[in-house]
């Protein structure tokens, strides 16, 4: 054995351990799991472990993801389900009747909290093995530790097939829950969509937790547009402040497909929302948006990856964050074009807005450029709530609260104002509405900007 | 209503003094003109009453309807009725016209303990006062003056002004780069607005607007002083003559040193 792997082997023993433990259980219980798939990815975890590396480790250079390394979660794979319902459910995520419901609770399908509305839609759980199921081919767990390990623990999950032509009537609610435990525990949420030619589909996936305060989401997400088809994607991240989230998204597009997802993350003790796109056909476009908040010491990475791999596709990508207290937000946009995407549009932006000075945002939106025939733009921002602006407002007799919330509220509704899911739109309003007010201007600056460095990288 | 005796005002920033010993006293159902040439002041005295940080008063006092104004923050002095119209109004993006004006409103009823107006009589009272001041519907529900021309931006002002009704209100330039319909709109809704309840204080660098709302006083300020002060004629004598006249006459009362 290398002197790497043994390394890696000693630190996450534990892992191996459980690992081995997962199996045994897996083959007492007759899942029809792939094991293939599994033991290849324990493998590559083996090989390459958490990318705690600090040199060279471009990726995950301003989050730090040793508190999850050093730290022992429980893997609670015989976990039966919590005693949930929907309405405490509905008070913690977007949750309504009239939709199709898959809840997932410590990453197991919960049947009794899930339902299927729609004629044209399949909804089953991965333990239902289905054999013509593509779990696996997307997210590479060559990429990195977390995928792989998420793959190496797939336990159970959800798998949403959208047949070809068939345009889904109710929007898809897919609920991951991570409920509390003596341990502080890991979930694996796991989840495979695909839209066949030329069908639509509105589809949230939500992670929250209940009862928990330092658990630590592993999540990952393949999704298959088809050709021509048309997937409005949403992403709802409100998990405890103490926890630890790390989601990968990985999405390839067909010809002429669209993908348009807007994501609310909430910041963690360390999060984590990755997502790569994959423009692999002509005409396909994606527009990514997400809004971010950050108080307390919490942390938030939005890493985002669009790769155009072929001529005429179009993406875009537009983030907002507000970050209070010291806590602090990275945001990182790559954008690639290759050599034969010519005729592609690739648009990135980031904006901040800080709210106290002890708060800090590394903003890195970038493009790789391979082709001649495009056009690209990108930009950031982050600065502080105007001075001139909160004079207005109390100029017309608002109080400093509502004047910094409305101010707040109006940056974020530019990101909230993209949702088209009439419920998730009015739910995010309202929980501003609710949770802004608390904040204050931090008084005059005489001209100057309020508000902690901004690090450019 | 309004006492002003003898105000000293700086930039905070640099301690440069901009307002040089301003008098003005104004009563209920006056309209004054201030006006003057560029960089005189003007918009720094209009500051100054709407409490804004970027100066500091650093002698002088100002009374509002008997009480002191310059100890209240900037909210205060407009809950009590002061309401200025910005000569540069801020955009707030994603901060909806409506959503902001009906707060301003409700938060005025309820410092003077009247009763909040429901969504539903707001939009009548809103549509009204609109269509008056020739805004589309649709622009007012946009974010406040975002994308909004520079005429927009002041008749979105005179909205907010009527909506509100002031005891005293201060127009800053409201009428410079309106073309001559937008002019007659804004004027009208000031004599709409005038009554013998409420004071009128108009910030101008031009006669043309008081054609269209007939001061009863008119106040030249020059070099952060009022170098001269009368009625609707003094408008008139200063189109013809122009400002330097009265530089010259104030450069005299200053023993020469004023003169630039
Ligand atoms: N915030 C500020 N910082 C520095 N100088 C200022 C500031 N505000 C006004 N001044 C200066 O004060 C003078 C008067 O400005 P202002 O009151 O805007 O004049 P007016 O409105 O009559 O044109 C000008 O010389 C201007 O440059
Ligand atoms: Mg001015």
């Amino acid at each position: 054995m290398k002197q790497k792997e043994l390394a890696v082997e000693n630190k996450y023993s534990r892992y191996l351990t459980q690992y081995s433990e997962f199996e045994e259980w897996v083959a007492n219980n007759s899942s029809p799991l792939d094991d293939s798939l599994r033991s290849e990815a324990i493998n590559e975890f083996r090989r390459i472990g958490f990318p705690t590396a600090k040199r060279g480790n471009e990726a995950w250079k301003f989050t730090n993801v040793n508190p999850i390394a050093n730290q022992d979660f429980d893997f609670d794979f015989k976990s039966q389900d919590a005693e949930l319902n929907s309405k405490m459910i509905s008070e913690v995520t977007p949750y309504y009747d009239q939709w199709n419901t898959i809840t997932l609770v410590n990453g197991i399908y919960n049947r009794v909290l899930s339902r299927t509305l729609d004629a044209g839609i399949v909804i089953k759980a991965l333990r239902d093995k289905d054999p013509n199921c593509s779990l696996g081919t997307h997210a590479d767990v060559k990429s990195n530790g977390f995928i792989a390990i998420n793959t190496a623990f797939i336990n159970d999950g959800a798998e949403i097939l959208v047949s070809n032509n068939y345009q889904c009537a109710a929007p898809i609610n897919i609920v991951h829950i991570s409920t509390g435990n003596s341990a502080p525990r890991v979930t694996y949420p796991r989840t495979l969509i695909i839209l066949e030619s030329n069908s639509s589909a509105s589809i949230i996936e939500s992670y929250i937790s209940i009862n928990s305060d330092s658990q630590f989401t592993n999540a990952v997400t393949e999704i298959a547009v088809g050709e021509g088809a048309q997937l409005n994607h949403y992403r709802y991240l409100h998990e405890s402040p103490s926890g630890f989230h790390i989601g990968s998204t990985v999405v390839d597009q067909k010809a002429d497909s669209s993908f348009k997802t807007v994501s609310y993350s909430k910041g963690s003790k360390v999060g984590r929302n990755d997502l790569l796109v994959r423009l692999n056909d002509a005409g396909a476009s994606c527009d990514i948006r997400g809004l971010y908040f950050t108080e307390g010491d919490e942390h938030i990475d939005n890493h985002i990856n669009v790769d155009h791999a072929a001529p005429n596709t179009y993406s875009n990508q537009y983030f907002k964050g507000i970050l209070a207290d010291t806590s602090r937000a990275v945001f990182s946009g790559k954008t690639l074009i290759r050599q034969i995407a010519q005729k592609s549009e690739a648009l990135q932006g980031d904006k901040n807005l800080i709210l106290s000075e002890g708060a800090r945002v590394n903003t890195k939106p970038s493009l790789e450029i391979y082709a001649d025939d495009i056009q690209a733009a990108h930009g950031a921002t982050a600065g502080a709530i105007p001075d001139d602006q909160i004079m207005y407002m109390l100029a017309r007799g608002l109080d400093m609260e509502t004047a910094t919330s409305f101010l707040i509220q109006g940056f974020a509704n530019e990101i909230i104002d993209s949702i088209t899911l009439k419920e998730f739109k009015e739910y995010l309003l309202n929980y501003f509405d609710i949770s802004m007010p608390k904040f204050r201007f931090q008084g005059f600056g005489k001209g100057k900007v309020y508000g902690g460095p901004v690090e450019r990288v | 209503m309004l006492e002003i005796k003898d105000i000293h005002a700086v930039v905070a920033e640099n301690q440069t003094e901009i307002l040089k010993g301003i008098n003005l006293s104004v009563k209920a159902g006056e309209v004054h003109a201030i006006m003057g040439p560029n960089g005189s002041g003007k918009s720094t005295l209009a500051n100054v009453l709407a409490g804004q940080p970027d100066y500091e008063v650093s002698s002088g006092t100002i009374e509002f309807k008997k009480e002191d104004l310059l100890s209240l923050p900037p909210d205060e002095r407009a809950l009590k009725g002061i309401f200025l119209a910005f000569q540069y109004p801020m955009e707030l993006p994603g901060v909806r016209s409506w959503q902001f004006i009906k707060a301003a409103l409700d938060a005025k009823l309820r410092y003077t303990n009247q009763k909040e107006l429901t969504a539903r009589e707001f939009d009548k009272i809103f549509k009204e006062t609109t269509a008056s001041m020739d805004i589309s519907e649709d622009l007012m529900r946009r974010s406040v003056n975002e994308g909004f021309s520079g005429g927009e931006k002041k008749r979105s002002e005179m909205i907010q002004m009527l909506m509100l009704s002031p005891d005293l209100a201060v127009l800053d330039e409201t009428d410079s780069g309106l073309d001559i319909d937008a002019l007659k709109t804004v004027a009208n809704g000031v004599n709409q607005h005038r009554s013998k309840n409420n004071a009128v204080i108009l910030v101008t660098h031009y006669q043309r607007l008081l054609n269209y709302i007939k001061p009863d006083y008119v106040h030249v300020l020059i070099n952060g002083k009022i170098a001269k002060s009368g009625g609707p004629e003094l408008a008139k004598e200063l189109e013809s003559k122009g400002y330097d006249w009265v530089k010259e006459v104030a450069s005299e009362k200053d023993g020469g040193k004023g003169k630039s």
